[in-house]
């Protein structure tokens, strides 16, 4: 099948048998290899992308469900101002995350300021139980969100004022 | 790799009537909402989809939000992250709570609440708190519709009870006004091995006595566990409750739990027993 | 630190990202049954594009071999584990090849199958060595009073970034360049080499980036390239093989479990007068690094103890599941589980409280070790026992906690928990045993150009970004150039020496040392010689490092570290879940090359122990099925956020950087165990200790 979605802000066409996944297609036919293919069960978080603007994970997106959807993968998110809160309490915090999960946590952590900007420790715990890897110490992961979202409500005040 | 091969036939309606038509011309195919249960419980490792499938995710009709004073209703389609976004305030807690615990951030974005409820075969995780809060789903077909309580979705053995051209279109909550709710879970619904246990209770307390009781428990059994008999015991006590009426918890849990096959004596049983008993002791 | 936005924007670094015109899939077929003779295998009828390969096919040697033991590269006549590899099907659609591999038909004679680790089973054992010190038998017959407990750990997953992969293809007519994500670059390319019956100089090696590997990349990456090269061999096309996540769980190697026995002799006053251990290591279907492991066992089975008659038995026992292998510290994590959990037992029985205990039983500065040699250090002398003692509180919590446990009551308050802290002391060596390093020869080179440029050459495999870093720090302090200018070259078996297997902490100890002569060298002929000067280091050990690897005597290793590791948890009476409050590390490491990079290596440790010891489960390893209980990786679920306290102790100026990459993990589970045999008055013997497993307890006293 034939299908029509918005892929980092542009209209793009692909054709795929429908089972096909989007984290297959995004490396396949787009080339972006920044969602990774891990357990292809919705466990791992390793092939986070955002649709409409909500964390989701590409292994659990056939490609009948893409048509007319907004999707943005960690190539298009780094062009946004958004990316650079997420990209300041990453580094502020002194994390060195492997890039094999590196674009799950920054759309994980992204993902959780967007609903809250001072999360609580449970939410932050929440969020980052949904990326497998046993790269980044757990403390570092908390205080790169943190920071992320000092920054972030900076930000925002700073656009409001 | 030269032509693409379709193993199987998508279907993509725009609108409800659309969706009943599609379905009345193949009440065989598989309904697919968020899709997470479909894939993410397949045998293979790769994804094989079935022969026919009806994705939901265009039926505008599917993701409405509506309140009344008496009254939540969701659209069969709407995601559990959109229930999510609309705050703690607004659902009650232990509803949200189990909500906010179904699944590692990003499934909620996918997972609609129509697909919780009308998995065949087991009880997920939302079944008991919605049954608890007087849930009740819309099941339509393009001869008609019928509200069926959510409890009776399912037969004895966990099968779905959707008549042939049937799809769920609304699930219709009452929230209350319970003073102490709880949900806690534990293990995978999908791996009996890890003792999933879903606990959910509700209580009413006024000036100190229980003027209502309720809960409801699920494993990987296809059949919910209740005892109304030990809530109807309970309802009309004061609190703390006594000695006696924990007694009678034990008791009367560890009953419906030994009908569903459970020993009182495994960790599903005596976690059943004991989240009752915690949840009792909640109650001052 | 890199920054985030460059980690993102450069494009291939995993095998899954690559993607070549003209590539090929390949996928493992493999055994279903544990243990079979193999009557015959017949592929279904395949399209034109696929091949279906067997041992057959291999030109070489069907085998790769790890520190002299093999296993085969494609099982032919027997299969020893369901799921070890017996064809490859390759084909340009992946999912094609998945289904056509659910055809394959494979008639078995099945043999007895030995799923089940009994630690008495002779029929299958391996290796047994048995290490005497003094009169074991003789102090335990003079003894006050015995006290035996058996411990057990379970195995655990690695859980690397990538699965395993392998991407090969042709280089020039008669060359293969195969990519992988190996802790030992030169492993492959000599297991490779021996498969395709090619010279070794024909084969190159390009590293691609490992993430954590924590040892499941040590040798299993060889046995994946060599499968990749066969079918590149059989088809001439590049040749694309990734496991999927689900895979990789169900048939890579595994943390070998362990059962291991104590019996302890003690004298009135409790104290230590004979240990006998006997240790018992399930290899899986292949006895790989079984020797190290054991050995190491065997000089951590009486943990830091000073006692003087002392029996320790080490067995490898083969069973039919899944090769194990070694998971950060070859084995001497779970001996340390079973010692200091055995440890706690004695000092209960004893009537002592376990730091008391401890602080009379522990081996003290300059005291003789049971392989002979003098104990290099203790943590009194530096502090770190008194700190750790002091911050968690751990004598007034101990004891306050043992008084609510006694006073606890039937049917007690379900809103109250039960609360328990336990502590453990462990050290890690670093390096391979005794000689191990000199025969493995590893080699740097150091080159430094004329433009005050240097770049380091080494097959070495950093964990993280803060190896790199002290290697690049050490060049640039010795040579005084600037950390900018300095370039680790990329691993490529054609361009960098051999360094051998990056494992045991061997980066921050042997290659930072070798990187170290390599520019102490360079130093001294800087102005003498023109540029650019390389110069290239092989390691070799002082002849004062004497050891005996049968009689295992002497001093085991080059360096070792020592930790206290304190965890305090809270049970939860209606769930049985257990909460951890509080964790507290105390680590002697010699000098810290990068402390806040050492805490974040630590703080993982800690993460990759609390999993073993919580939560990781594998029962699928045993039970035949193959479900996977995902949600028992989820690393954040195991703490609410608690405390995670990491204080350094020891000489930081002088002394040399001691590993501390599994520190954490050998301290934190007995720790943790403690902690819960305390809350719940059960003595928890097994690890992981799930939920599931404290309600067994629990209920079996009752």
């Amino acid at each position: 099948m034939t299908v029509e979605f918005n892929l980092n802000g542009k209209a793009v066409q692909v054709s795929a048998a429908s089972e096909s996944l989007l984290v297959d297609l995004l490396r396949r036919e787009f080339g972006l290899s920044g969602a990774r293919p891990g357990c292809m069960r919705g466990q791992c978080g390793n092939c986070a992308v955002l649709l409409g603007g909500s964390l989701t994970r590409s292994c659990l997106l056939p490609v009948f469900r893409l048509e007319g959807c907004e999707i943005v993968t960690i190539e298009g998110f780094v062009h946004s101002k958004e990316f650079t809160d997420i990209e300041y309490g990453f580094e502020r915090a002194g994390m060195d995350p492997c890039r094999f999960c590196i674009s799950s946590k920054i759309l994980v952590a992204h993902s959780l300021l967007l609903t809250e900007l001072e999360p609580s420790d449970l939410d932050i715990e929440r969020a980052t139980s949904g990326v497998w890897c046993r790269c980044t110490s757990y403390s570092s992961f908390v205080n790169g969100i943190r920071h992320a979202a000092k920054a972030r409500k900076r930000r925002y005040n700073e656009r409001n004022f | 790799m030269s032509a693409i091969s379709e193993r199987s036939r998508v279907f993509v309606p725009t609108g409800l009537g659309e969706l009943l038509q599609i379905l009345k011309a193949h009440p065989d195919a598989t309904i697919y909402a968020g899709g997470t249960h479909i894939l993410s419980s397949r045998n293979t490792p790769y994804v094989e989809l079935p022969e026919k499938v009806i994705s939901l995710h265009q039926v505008e009709e599917l993701t409405r939000v509506t309140r009344t004073v008496k009254h939540v209703e969701f659209g069969a389609g709407v995601t559990l992250g959109r229930i999510i976004a609309l705050g703690a305030k607004a659902l009650p807690p232990a509803l949200f709570e189990a909500i906010r615990t179904l699944g590692p951030p990003g499934i909620e974005h996918l997972a609609t609440v129509g697909g919780n409820i009308c998995v065949s075969g087991r009880l997920m995780t939302l079944i008991p708190i919605l049954y608890l809060l007087e849930g009740r789903v819309e099941l339509r077909s393009a001869a008609g519709s019928r509200w069926v309580r959510v409890g009776r979705v399912h037969d004895d053995d966990g099968r779905l009870v959707l008549e042939p051209g049937e799809v769920m279109t609304r699930l219709r909550i009452t929230p209350g006004s319970w003073n102490r709710q709880a949900f806690k879970s534990f293990g995978t619904i999908y791996l009996p091995q890890t003792n999933p246990l879903v606990f959910c209770g509700l209580a009413q307390l006024d000036n100190g006595v229980l003027s209502d009781f309720r809960f409801a428990i699920t494993t990987h059994r296809p059949r919910m566990i209740r005892n109304r008999a030990l809530e109807a015991e309970l309802v009309g006590r004061k609190v703390p409750l006594s000695k006696r009426d924990y007694e009678a918890i034990e008791t009367g849990i560890a009953g419906v739990m030994e009908e569903q096959a459970i020993p009182r004596g495994s960790i599903q049983g005596r976690r059943a027993i004991r989240l009752t008993e915690w949840f009792a002791q909640q109650l001052r | 630190m890199r920054s985030i936005r460059k980690m993102l924007t450069h494009t291939t670094h995993f095998i899954s990202d690559i993607y070549e015109r003209n590539m090929l899939y390949c996928y493992t077929v493999r055994a279903q049954q544990p243990s079979a003779a193999i009557v015959s295998i017949t592929p279904p009828e395949l399209p034109e594009h696929c091949r279906f390969l067997t041992a057959r096919d291999i030109p070489g040697r069907n085998r790769v071999m790890v520190l002299g033991e093999l296993v085969p590269v494609l099982a032919d006549l027997e299969t020893h584990y369901a799921g070890e590899p017996i064809g490859l099907l390759v084909g340009p659609v992946l999912r094609e090849l998945m289904e056509l591999a659910t055809r394959v038909e494979v008639q078995y004679e099945p043999l007895p199958a030995v799923q089940q680790f009994h630690p008495d089973d002779a029929e299958h054992l391996q290796t047994d060595f048995v290490k005497t010190v003094g009169a074991p038998e003789q102090a335990m017959r003079a003894a006050f009073q015995v006290v035996e407990g058996e411990y057990q750990t379970e195995a655990q997953e690695h859980l690397y970034s990538e699965p395993q992969a392998a991407f090969v293809q042709a280089e020039d007519p008669d060359r293969i360049a195969i990519y992988s994500a190996s802790q030992w670059p030169f492993h492959v390319r000599e297991a490779v080499s021996t498969v395709l019956k090619i010279p070794q100089k024909r084969c190159v090696v390009r590293a691609t980036d490992a993430g954590v590997a924590l040892d499941g990349k040590l040798w299993y990456p060889s046995l994946v390239a060599a499968h990749a090269a066969i079918a590149h061999r059989a088809t001439g096309r590049p040749i694309k093989l990734v496991y999927t996540r689900e895979e990789d769980f169900l048939n890579s190697t595994k943390r070998a479990p362990s059962h291991i026995k104590h019996v302890t002799g003690l004298d009135r006053d409790g104290n230590l007068m004979a240990m006998q251990v006997t240790i018992t290591l399930n290899t899986g279907a292949y006895p790989l690094l079984s020797d190290e492991m054991l050995k190491r066992m065997m000089v951590a089975a009486c943990g830091l103890y000073n006692c003087r008659n002392v029996r320790i038995r080490a067995r490898a026992v083969r069973t039919n599941l899944t090769p194990m292998n070694a998971f950060a510290g070859f084995g001497t994590a779970q001996a340390f589980f079973a010692v200091e959990a055995h440890a706690a037992r004695i000092s209960e029985v004893a009537q002592v409280p376990p730091q008391i205990w401890k602080e009379f039983n522990l081996l003290r500065k300059g005291q003789t070790t049971i392989t002979g040699g003098p104990a290099k250090n203790d943590l009194f002398a530096c502090g770190a026992w008194d700190w750790i003692l002091s911050q968690s509180d751990f004598a007034r919590k101990h004891a306050a906690f043992e008084l609510q446990k006694k006073r606890r009551i039937i049917q007690e308050d379900l809103r109250a928990s039960a609360r328990g802290i336990g502590v453990a002391v462990v050290s890690q060596g670093s390096g391979f045993l005794g000689r191990g390093e000199e025969i493995l020869g590893a080699a740097v080179a150091v080159r430094l150009e004329e433009s005050d440029r240097a770049v380091i050459r080494s097959s070495a495999i950093p964990e993280d970004r803060g190896i790199q870093q002290i290697w690049m720090q050490t060049v640039a302090r010795i040579l005084t150039v600037d950390e900018a200018k300095i370039e680790i070259a990329p691993v490529d078996t054609d361009t960098v020496p051999d360094s051998g297997p990056s494992t045991l902490s061997r980066n921050l100890t042997v290659i930072t040392h070798l990187i170290e002569s390599c520019c102490n060298a360079i130093k001294r002929r800087r102005f003498r010689s023109p540029l650019p000067i390389e110069v290239r280091r092989v390691s070799k050990l002082s002849r004062k490092a004497a050891w005996h690897n049968e009689r295992l005597e002497g001093s085991p290793f080059s360096g070792e570290s020592r930790a206290a590791a304190v965890v305090e948890v809270e049970g939860d009476a209606a769930t049985f879940e257990t909460n951890i409050r509080g964790i507290w590390l105390a680590v002697d490491a010699g000098r810290i090359l990068n402390p806040e990079q050492a805490r974040k290596t630590l703080e993982m440790g800690v993460f990759q122990g609390l999993g073993w010891a919580a939560s990781e489960t594998l029962s699928y390893l045993t039970s035949g099925e193959s479900w996977i209980d995902y949600k028992s990786y989820h690393p954040g679920r195991l703490m609410r956020h608690p405390k995670i306290e990491i204080e350094f102790f020891g000489d930081n100026s002088r002394a040399a950087p001691q590993g501390i990459t599994e520190i954490a993990i050998s301290a934190i589970p007995a720790a943790y165990v403690n902690a819960i045999t305390q809350a719940t008055g059960r003595y928890l013997d097994r690890i992981p200790a799930t939920p599931e497993l404290v309600y067994e307890y629990l209920e079996d006293d009752e």
